[in-house]
């Protein structure tokens, strides 16, 4: 049998006593992670707080791909210092199976509780800006709350984290058990895939592609649960007939590193200092993410017209335009007298509204404005209303759910990897379709 | 029959060139207290890794509790090998780690090991990084001691620890064996100390088993012999001498064997004095680097020519 009940029962031992020393680690993380939070959090409720005209787009922190990326730093750690961290216990009864399967219990636990951390930091971000948003009818939140995201995105988190956890001990494992000759195979495979051609780098990594591409919940996991369970056995099968207390020094094991280190450094700079063949995909990609269509079918994007019918009157003279609108908001009014026919008789206010598009997210819509305008004693009014100091919060729980399809889009998540902000100025133009002079004042 | 407790066959031990332990060949099936005796670098810490499973041998066979005892939890479960020096996480204070020790030997007397801190004025609150040498080393043993393993060893158990704590130390682990019998090995190089709590002793000297004896066979292994120069020479004519000092004032020998009467009765009419020899002068004289050290110490002060 691979494992006896008595390795077992070692490894949990084990797994308890290695997660109780590391709980101090964790609480010093905590406590960073809670004065990073007060470090942005402040700063962002003074800028909600305070006031300014146009529309602001307030982006609050996505703790959970922070803690992701903490994830992936610390699994590196513990990989590089597998053997110094387990002397510490080495005072204890232990095999070579219970040891690396308590140290992948553990990384496991942390996971756990990390993602929980990630998950209150978003909540105590949410019920901030809740409270601030019940106060301040101004102060908007972009997304709303689905508790079916939530959940799921916890598994699917902790999936994503447990997958990277067990490819980065399983490379540990590979590097451990056949030193200078993994180290070889490892810095080949890495060589192919960034100095070739992009059809064999893909070939190479295609089985792992759904990591990022998998659109569907449920086959995302299948396929995860599937890589993970076979890394995993693989690394174990390895670690059992690896020589944990090898006194040997692996110096030809360093020396193939560093050499092989600074060739891949090498190649790397001269392959991405050539023109890629593949450019346009990513390109196409990008462009595929930042979905303005969604927001062109926006009313706000369309030209809008307001028509002034002047048949009533016989002869209008000068016409004096008034308006409220200041360069302050983003638009601009000019007119122009247009030769026609008598018979038009119409004064034409064309206008569209100013863009802000954050993260496919035309911002102007939570201002909304109204453009009017009133003919009164040769006066046009053309009046610009919208509300002042409005700010909309961006807030997801798990950026990491933006890859399916399900989520993707419908108001609850972050559709975009990266921040998208563009904005264009609206206009005013008026058209006198008759033998009157407009006067702008 | 008694167990076979630990049982070496032509182990090796190398790193790199270096031969930590060569052909070492022993057999302990007793509960006994024994004392792994040699010099700095010897081999001692070497040998109990390997006992240990914590090492992995270059040649031969390690045997404990008739079997291999790397990645064995059969064997390691019985099993406590104690460093004086070992190395706790920072953040671990005595309490926790006593819990640790409570939880991984099911043999663990909790209590006992409460009961030594107190008697030792330790605090189970005392962060382990921050004890003085001394007192690490009194911590380890009292973990070592209180798992109560089958097969216990302790890797210079009394390394900084003052003379009134060291001798408690051994009345502790002398009454605990009585209450509690079996195999535990101390390492050391001062033998003086120890030898009133060992039963049996195993020398080793760059890597190789000189002796493995009880003490009470030890002890009267060897005698030495006081006199004239001429008669102590005619004397050890046909004897195993371990050691000879020739001077003109006062000469001795350390010879290799048992006394009988026979010997008694020769030396009587020689005028040669005849007395035991100290173990801790035994083993200098076993491990044969005396005479040459002392010719070595003599260069140190020759002018240069």
């Amino acid at each position: 049998m691979f494992m006896g009940k008595s390795e077992i029962n070692n490894s949990i031992m084990l797994t308890k006593i290695k997660f109780k020393t590391s709980s101090s680690y964790i609480r010093k993380s905590l406590i960073s992670l809670i004065f990073f939070f007060l470090a942005v959090l402040v700063p962002t409720v003074i800028t909600t707080l305070k006031y300014k005209a146009t529309v602001d787009d307030i982006m609050l922190i996505d703790f959970s791909t922070l803690i992701f990326i903490c994830i992936i730093y610390a699994a590196f750690l513990v990989c590089l210092a597998y053997k110094k961290a387990n002397n510490y216990f080495s005072v204890f009864p232990q095999t070579n199976t219970s040891r690396f399967l308590s140290t992948q219990m553990t990384m496991y636990l942390w996971l756990i509780v990390f993602c929980g951390i990630s998950l209150f930091f978003y909540f105590l971000q949410l019920l901030v800006f809740k409270l601030l948003s019940i106060s301040n009818k101004n102060i908007i939140l972009a997304y709303h709350l689905d508790f079916e995201l939530i959940i799921l995105g916890i598994f699917v988190y902790l999936m994503y984290a447990f997958l990277i956890v067990t490819f980065i001990s399983f490379i540990g494992v590979f590097i451990r058990k056949f030193n200078s000759i993994a180290i070889i195979v490892l810095l080949t495979l890495a060589t192919i895939i960034i100095t070739s051609e992009a059809s064999i780098g893909k070939a190479i990594t295609k089985p792992f592609a759904f990591l990022t591409k998998e659109t569907s919940v449920g086959m995302f996991f299948l396929k995860s649960i599937i890589t993970w369970i076979l890394l995993f056995v693989i690394s174990l099968f390895i670690n059992k007939f690896t020589n944990y207390y090898n006194s040997q020094k692996k110096y030809k094991a360093y020396i193939v590193g560093g050499v092989g280190f600074i060739a891949l450094m090498i190649l790397s700079i001269i392959r991405f200092n050539m023109p890629k063949n593949d450019e346009p995909v990513i390109i196409q990609e990008k462009s595929m993410l930042i979905n303005e269509d969604n927001v062109w079918d926006d009313d706000l994007w369309r030209d809008n017209v307001i028509t002034i019918d002047l048949s009533e009157y016989d002869n209008l003279g000068e016409i004096t335009v008034e308006t409220n609108i200041t360069e302050e908001d983003s638009m601009s009014l000019d007119f122009k007298n247009k030769i026609s026919l008598p018979s038009d008789k119409k004064l034409l206010i064309h206008y569209r509204f100013p863009v802000h598009i954050f993260n496919n997210y035309n911002l102007i819509k939570y201002t909304n404005p109204k453009l009017d305008a009133i003919l009164e004693n040769n006066i046009l009014n053309i009046i610009y209303d919208y509300d002042k100091n409005v700010k909309v919060v961006f807030i997801s729980p798990w950026g990491i759910m933006r890859q399916f399809e399900k989520y993707r889009g419908k108001g609850v998540i972050s559709d975009l990897p990266f921040l998208y902000s563009s904005s264009s100025r609206g206009f005013g133009y008026i058209y006198l379709e008759w033998n009157s002079k407009l006067l702008l004042r | 029959m008694n167990e076979c407790v630990i049982k070496t066959l032509h182990l090796k031990k190398e790193y790199g060139n270096k031969l930590a332990i060569d052909d070492f060949n022993i057999d302990v099936s007793s509960n006994n207290i024994i004392g792994l005796i040699g010099k700095n670098g010897s081999g001692k810490t070497t040998l109990m890794k390997l006992l240990a499973g914590q090492l992995d041998a270059t040649s031969g066979e390690v045997k404990v509790f008739s079997e291999n005892p790397m990645n064995n939890l059969k064997v390691l479960q019985d099993l406590v090998y104690i460093y004086h020096n070992y190395n706790y996480p920072k953040a671990l204070n005595l309490e926790t780690i006593i819990s640790y020790y409570d939880n991984m030997f099911s043999s663990f007397d909790k209590n006992f090991a409460r009961k030594l801190i107190q008697y030792f004025d330790l605090k189970l609150t005392m962060k382990y990084h921050q004890l003085s040498q001394g007192m690490a080393s009194i911590f380890n043993f009292i973990c070592g001691l209180s798992c109560r393993a089958k097969l216990t060893m302790f890797d210079e158990p009394v390394l900084g620890m003052d003379v009134s704590v060291r001798k408690s130390v051994y009345e502790i682990l002398l009454r605990d064996y009585t209450e509690y019998p079996r195999n535990i090995i101390i390492s050391s190089h001062l033998i003086s100390e120890i030898e009133g709590v060992l039963s049996e002793i195993i020398l080793i000297d760059q890597g190789k088993l000189i002796v493995h004896d009880s003490l009470d066979t030890l002890r009267e292994s060897a005698y030495r012999l006081n006199g004239a120069k001429d008669e102590i020479e005619q004397f050890i004519k046909d004897k195993d001498v371990l050691y000879l000092k020739s001077g003109d004032v006062n000469s001795f020998a350390v010879v290799r064997g048992k006394l009988n009467d026979r010997i008694v009765a020769e030396s009587k009419s020689k005028h040669l004095e005849i007395s035991s020899v100290r173990m801790e002068d035994l083993f200098v004289y076993l491990t044969n680097t005396k005479q040459g050290k002392e010719e070595e110490l003599e260069c140190l002060w020759e002018k240069a020519k």
